[in-house]
């Protein structure tokens, strides 16, 4: 279990969270569903250590690698696509990861000739190649077409089943959210409160699910 | 616009500048006033048979090139320092403002007390240091903090940052930086030697054509001037291009 306890952050004067906990399967696919600006970015900011909680701890993150997959793609505009795969994750195979996400004709091209849904499956590419053992999502499939991103679905959930990755996935879209899941937590506004959650969705009926997340929101 | 209609424009203002000239020249006519561009010409020539010609250039490049180097390695270290500290930035903002709204010619008169023999010297630093400084400054200041946030999650080692983040990011405004000290640096310096008159200096030998009213033979050198800034110039752009690649 990966647990973060009683956690206390404000920003300026506003409080986000406020004795705040929540708890992970590790291995499994987490959902993270909330209203815009409720705090889920902040969230995965403190639970990848890019942030620090004003109090509270975290339990269970110890040595663990990260891969993080950034609201924005987050690449350096003067290196191409493998360059910054290979930024990150130095002599790892990177066409591996590049295929994966169906770039490997992209390979030497810099970020700024890649459309935003590119950009993004670089980021996952790259998100991937460090060989994580917990991913971070936050909206990464926001900018892809529907086709496109059920490719990329399928590929992503094959690679984190099969080596049983710890996915903490953050959307709006409760569709994505229950077909990508294992387990769904929902939060409301500020200060953050978990209002619902559901573990291993995948033995229930996914219209009550949504059913029941949609009253909530 | 096409390449090759740009510089046939760029062809034709430099004709209609030498039209004018020619033209203003045979109006005074007076080659001791206002010689015209084939005179003017023929002693610009004339100064590379100059005998101490070399000797003349050489003294004034190498003033600009001591003065550029203590300019650029100060402006560069201490940049980075104020890039990374705020407090240490604060301290330097009246020091810039001072050297930077301070006209050229009160240092040269107050070196001239202090310095005497290196006042181009000192004067190529005080206006080269300011540019370098705040250009590399405001290259720390736009390192994308998303971008290092990034680097910190998958543990990128610290001189790997620097490499692949800090200097891609900072390159375009040293050379910026780097690029305009050198065009106000070079100017100073041969005001610096008009002044403080070495032995041998551009600034002074304008100077000396001047007392002498030799008027071809000031705008003679004021053209090496001009060429030799347009020189540094070029070779600042190309080393731009060889090290600073653009696809942002
Ligand atoms: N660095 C910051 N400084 C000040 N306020 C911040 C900062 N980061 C976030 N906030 C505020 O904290 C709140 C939560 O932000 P956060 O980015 O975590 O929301 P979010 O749930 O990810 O929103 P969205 O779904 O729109 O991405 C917002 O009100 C935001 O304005
Ligand atoms: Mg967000």
């Amino acid at each position: 279990m990966l647990q973060l306890r009683d956690i206390y952050k404000t920003f300026g004067g506003s409080v986000i969270y406020k004795d705040f906990s929540i708890a992970f399967r590790e291995g499994v696919t987490t959902c993270i569903l909330g209203p815009s600006g409720c705090g889920k970015t902040t969230l995965l900011n403190i639970i990848g250590g890019l942030l620090n909680p004003d109090a509270g701890t975290l339990q269970g993150f110890d040595g663990k690698r990260f891969g993080y997959i950034f609201q924005e793609p987050r690449l350096l505009p003067w290196k191409t696509v493998r360059q910054n795969i290979e930024f990150v994750a130095e002599g790892k195979g990177t066409d591996e990861f590049l295929q994966l996400v169906d770039l490997q004709q992209s390979a030497d091209k810099y970020p700024s000739q890649l459309s935003g849904g590119m950009s993004q499956r670089v980021s996952i590419a790259r998100a991937l190649a460090v060989k994580p053992d917990i991913i971070l999502m936050d909206e990464p499939f926001s900018s892809l077409d529907s086709i496109l991103k059920k490719n990329i679905i399928d590929n992503f959930k094959k690679i984190t089943e099969t080596e049983k990755k710890t996915v903490i996935y953050v959307t709006h879209d409760i569709d994505e959210a229950i077909m990508m899941s294992d387990d769904i937590i929902v939060l409301s506004k500020s200060p953050v409160k978990i209002v619902f959650e559901e573990k291993d969705i995948k033995s229930l009926k996914s219209d009550d699910i949504k059913r029941k997340i949609v009253n909530i929101l | 616009m096409k390449n090759s209609t740009k510089n046939i424009i760029i062809l034709a203002s430099v004709a209609v500048m030498l039209i004018l000239w020619e033209v203003a020249a045979l109006r005074i006519d007076s080659e001791q006033i206002m010689p015209g561009p084939a005179a003017t010409l023929t002693s610009t020539v004339g100064l590379f048979g100059q005998k101490d010609f070399v000797a003349i250039v050489f003294s004034t490049i190498l003033r600009g090139i001591v003065g550029f180097l203590i300019a650029a390695m100060a402006g560069v270290i201490l940049g980075i320092i104020a890039g990374i500290n705020e407090g240490f930035n604060a301290f330097m903002k009246p020091w810039i403002v001072v050297m930077r709204s301070t006209p050229v010619v009160a240092f040269v008169l107050l070196a001239l007390i202090w310095f005497s023999q290196s006042t181009a010297v000192f004067i190529a630093f005080l206006t080269m240091f300011p540019m370098i400084f705040t250009n590399v400054v405001e290259g720390i200041h736009n390192v994308d903090g998303k971008l290092l946030k990034m680097a910190e999650l998958y543990k990128v080692k610290k001189i790997r940052v620097i490499k692949w983040v800090y200097v891609p990011a900072i390159a375009p405004f040293m050379v910026s930086g780097i690029s305009s000290a050198i065009g106000i640096g070079w100017r100073a310096i041969i005001v610096g030697e008009v002044l403080s008159q070495p032995r041998y200096g551009i600034g002074n030998s304008m100077q000396l054509a001047q007392i002498q009213m030799n008027v071809d033979k000031l705008i003679a050198w004021t053209i090496i001037a001009v060429l030799l800034g347009f020189l540094f110039e070029k070779i600042i752009r190309l080393i731009e291009n060889v090290t600073v690649k653009r696809h942002i």
